[in-house]
């Protein structure tokens, strides 16, 4: 395997391959193949050992070859992108409405490709199973024995796995009902929220054009009583000076006393609230 | 208003951006930047992200630092930036400006999701200097998530809990889930109905 390095002040690079796998791995694909399961060897521990070594390099090598596939896909994306010129003389809204429309997109296609996927996978185990249980082995008799012990396991194991998937379909239905119980209820929330706000908007024009009303009404009141009580300052003050004028007409000395006096000082003092 | 803006742009140099594709991915292998200002728990964060990933067979390298664009000299022996979280601590004012200057040095690919803001102590509003509402505006404006954890405060679980979530996002970035990180950054968000309630904010 080739490592190619990237130019480091380059924007646009080329996608190179990943690093090298360790060693031990890429030695094994190369002297023997990995399907070594149909050639008869002499010691069968060993060769388990050694099937289980090429199965755990071959899982390896799947994930590597699928974490490279990734990462193509990523480099591509990216080089696409840059590629493409930003129309700038969209709007916002413009821009937002096709983002919008392209991540639904992406939602749609990775949905569909996972569920692909995991058609695939549930194709290939029921099949490996299938031919596991009931083709007959093209090895001798003498392995018939522990076969049906590992096909008791595996019908367990199958008959377990029917079970969870039930439990798990029940799950799904209860959730998908919690679900649109849950967006119901939002929504519900959502318009109850709006006519509260437009019911504290009319409540809250209601008060004002009250408030003004009463300010319009009180600053009547408040003309209509002043001007009474400046007639009865007026009043009381021109009886004032009347009772003044009788004092001093009637010729009585209203200084000798001293309670007549405080009257005739009482009366000169305009009247004060 | 427009020559501000291009006189603040051309303060960051193109070359001192952070690009995710300068450099090439490793297999098994994932590298996390962590951007905050001093005093925001980035080492503790780091330390828990590391011993979380000690089972999961990635070797994981954290990275710290307190301020964007990175120093020059280490930039041919610095793997690639898988991802980078920002961490804001709501008592620090210091550390919102930080993560505010150090946004603009970072490539806008970072923000279809190999970057988040962190958020911490966001318990216990009276020692608040940083609006809970200009982080998220800070996250509306580069359309990024942010997650809200404590890592000086309360139990080592939160600590725990967060570098278990940042690690999940790192995960995908470094390619190791078969969901691609754009994918995750779609589904994070319900935009259909956030846009039925900002209308109803601005009644």
């Amino acid at each position: 395997m080739e490592v190619e390095s990237s130019k480091p002040s380059s924007t646009v690079f080329e996608p190179g391959l990943c690093k090298p796998v360790p060693t031990s791995a890429t030695s094994t694909i190369s002297n023997k193949s990995v399907y070594s399961e149909t050639t008869p060897t002499p010691s069968q521990e060993k060769q388990s050992v050694e099937e289980e070594g090429d199965v755990t390099e071959l899982v390896e090598l799947k994930g590597t070859k699928e974490w490279v596939r990734r990462q193509l896909v990523e480099h591509e994306a990216t080089l696409l992108a840059r590629q493409q010129d930003g129309a700038d003389n969209s709007t916002q809204e413009e821009v937002n409405t096709n983002i919008l429309h392209l991540q639904s997109q992406l939602h749609e296609q990775s949905t569909k490709l996972s569920v692909q996927e995991l058609v695939l996978e549930r194709l290939q185990c029921g099949d490996a199973l299938s031919k596991f249980l009931f083709d007959s082995p093209d090895l001798g008799g003498t392995e018939e024995e522990p076969s049906d012990k590992e096909k008791e396991k595996i019908s367990e194991m199958v008959k377990k796995q029917n079970e969870l998937v039930f439990e798990l379909g029940k799950y799904h239905k209860d959730i998908q009902d919690l679900q649109e119980n849950l967006d119901r209820v939002k929504k519900e929330s959502f318009e109850q929220q709006v006519r509260n706000r437009e019911l504290m908007t009319q409540v809250q024009q209601r008060k004002e054009g009250q408030q003004q009303r009463s300010q319009d009404d009180s600053s009547d009141r408040v003309k209509m009583f002043e001007s009474h009580l400046e007639q009865a300052m007026s009043k009381i003050s021109s009886l004032q000076h009347i009772f003044q004028a009788l004092m001093i007409g009637s010729q009585v000395h209203w200084a000798e006393d001293p309670d007549m006096e405080q009257l005739m000082i009482s009366l000169g003092t305009p009247p004060d609230i | 208003m427009a020559a501000e803006e291009e006189s603040k742009m051309s303060e960051v140099l193109p070359r001192e951006i952070l690009k995710p594709f300068n450099k090439m991915p490793v297999r098994n292998a994932a590298t996390v930047l962590l951007v905050g200002s001093y005093g925001t728990g980035k080492k503790q964060l780091a330390k828990s992200m590391v011993d979380v990933c000690t089972d999961t067979g990635l070797k994981l390298q954290v990275r710290t630092t307190t301020s964007l664009p990175l120093p020059e000299e280490n930039t041919d022996t610095r793997p690639r930036i898988d991802y980078i979280a920002f961490i804001i601590d709501l008592t620090n004012r210091l550390s919102f400006s930080t993560v505010q200057s150090a946004v603009q040095c970072v490539d806008v690919e970072y923000f279809l999701g190999k970057a988040c803001f962190v958020v911490t102590n966001v318990k216990g509003t009276s020692d608040h200097c940083v609006e809970m509402e200009e982080v998220s505006r800070l996250a509306d404006m580069y359309n990024t998530m942010y997650i809200c954890g404590g890592i000086k405060e309360g139990d080592p679980d939160e600590r725990t809990t967060l570098a278990n979530r940042l690690l999940q996002l790192v995960e995908v970035s470094a390619g190791r889930k078969k969901v691609s990180p754009l994918l995750v950054d779609l589904t994070c968000r319900q935009l259909s109905f956030q846009e039925e309630q900002t209308e109803f904010y601005t009644v």
